[in-house]
């Protein structure tokens, strides 16, 4: 079968500057058509080997989970609407084979992997006459489906943590094999958070490290529905691993107002020491919930977000 | 009823309409989610696709080529996911195109499975022909921004030429090779 190169060759941000609809339609269908998703990614291939060397085509698509989480949650013309949109990262999404394939895996996941075997739908003209007159009379039948329900309500928008951005200016490295930003004492850095969700209006931003924890900053939610927390400021002399985690609620939960976080114990700090050395991530969050839950929060685990950094001298 | 012996009788002719208002009513919910998320969230085009989707179920070649002893829903996901697509090529094509508003058949593939890395390989040779075609400074544009990501901006002060001939040959670049693949496939 022929692959529809429309939406294979294209320039997403220099489209999305001049047609922004047409961009996400283009983006949509891409990453719904396993060929044109396939042949994007031979494209870029391709080109790379051509190009001699030089710099290498990013392999993870880690970098793009919350693009991914979007998309496939949620859809891109849904983040629009909420403003949600970063078209820039949707550009280089469209750049990375590996976030591409992804994207597509999870966009249609359900319904390949319940696939009871390979079929084969083909469209073709209608054309027949007779299959006119069926039409007519099935119309009312589809009419009277239809009234069963009154069309998809878009879902609402979960609490969804759509990126979080550590900038460390000039002082900050990654550790080459995970990622994890390295940072060090009297490095000046900023961090935020941008959250999409119309039922979370309560938000903390809290940073943990090897002593203590200290609340950032609560979430500010905009006209938009878009809630930052943001903070900016210097590291201490508090070496080891520092966690930055953000707390969404429904419901105002006072504990958390505490600026000295007294909701957190020292043996979970210990803990959550342990849990960063040891890459153990689920085991960290689930720390962190049980001990929100213990100060009144009652939200759920899709309403934390823990994120980590290893602080050096 | 149990989804069998629904399936069953969506199968059959004289049973398949109300098996199908069954059936309907039951995945009226998924449907609806999975219709909005194969179309991005746009709420209207959900809409649209899951009113062609049940034009399509109520037909009777859709009914007799079913094949009951096959589960419905993911078979429909598949339906829907084909409509979506059309859908997008439709909007990208401009409203005036025909719609493929009927004639499907949803045929079990009698052919092996394709050799997917045969294709792979087919798919590559085919672009690096149409690349090694192009003028070598598109090629390097086309590789500056895809793999280096740099903004036209940056290709322009690069290369030492304005933003908007950076735009044009990026633009142009990407046309030719559109035009050299479609020509490989006809």
């Amino acid at each position: 079968m022929k692959p529809d190169y429309d939406p294979v060759l294209f320039d997403f941000a220099v489209e999305y500057g001049d047609h922004p609809e047409q961009a996400l339609r283009r983006l949509q269908l891409l990453l719904l058509d396993e060929q044109a998703c396939q042949s994007r990614i031979a494209f870029l291939q391709v080109l790379a080997e051509m190009g001699g060397g030089g710099a290498p085509l990013p392999q993870s698509a880690d970098e793009f989970r919350h693009e991914i989480d979007l998309i496939a949650e949620h859809g891109v013309f849904a983040a629009r609407r909420h403003g949600l949109l970063v078209p820039e990262r949707l550009a280089r999404l469209t750049c990375t084979p590996a976030a591409l394939w992804a994207a597509h895996q999870r966009l249609t996941a359900a319904a390949e992997e319940a696939a009871p075997s390979r079929l084969r739908l083909l469209l073709r003209p209608w054309r027949r006459p007779e299959v006119l007159c069926a039409a007519a009379a099935l119309l009312f039948f589809v009419l009277w489906l239809l009234r069963l329900g009154s069309g998809p309500a878009p879902p609402p928008l979960a609490a969804t943590v759509i990126d979080w951005q550590l900038d460390l200016g000039r002082g900050g490295s990654r550790a080459p094999a995970s990622g994890v930003p390295i940072v060090h004492t009297g490095g000046a850095y900023t961090v935020r958070f941008r959250v999409a969700s119309p039922r979370r209006r309560h938000g903390w931003l809290f940073q943990v490290d090897a002593r203590a924890g200290h609340l950032l900053d609560r979430l500010k939610v905009h006209e938009d529905g878009v809630g930052v927390c943001r903070y900016s400021g210097t590291f201490d002399d508090t070496v080891g691993f520092e966690y930055f985690i953000l707390v969404l609620s429904e419901s105002p939960v006072p504990a958390l107002d505490d600026e000295a976080v007294p909701w957190l114990g020292a043996e979970d700090i210990r803990q959550l020491q342990e849990h960063a050395r040891a890459g153990q991530d689920a085991e960290a969050a689930r720390l962190v919930e049980t001990a929100l839950r213990r100060a009144g929060w009652r939200g759920q685990a899709g309403d934390v977000r823990l994120e980590w950094i290893d602080h050096r001298p | 009823m149990p989804p069998d012996e629904l399936q069953r009788r969506y199968h059959e002719h004289e049973t398949a309409q109300p098996a199908l208002g069954e059936l309907w009513t039951r995945n009226r919910p998924s449907l609806g989610r999975r219709a909005l998320r194969l179309v991005g969230g746009d709420p209207h085009l959900a809409d649209d696709v899951l009113g062609q989707l049940a034009l399509r179920l109520a037909g009777r070649r859709a009914q007799e080529q079913y094949d009951p002893n096959r589960p419905w829903l993911p078979w429909v996901y598949q339906i829907l996911r084909r409509l979506s697509l059309d859908a997008f090529r439709r909007l990208l094509r401009g409203k005036h195109e025909q719609e493929p508003a009927g004639g499907l058949d949803f045929l079990p593939s009698k052919s092996p499975p394709p050799d997917e890395e045969a294709e792979r390989e087919e798919r590559k040779r085919l672009l690096r022909e149409a690349l090694a075609q192009l003028d070598p400074h598109d090629r390097e544009i086309l590789w500056l921004r895809f793999i280096e990501g740099l903004t036209l901006q940056e290709i322009a002060d690069r290369l030492g030429i304005s933003v908007a001939t950076a735009h044009r040959r990026v633009k142009e670049a990407l046309e030719h090779l559109r035009d050299r693949l479609s020509g490989d496939h006809q």
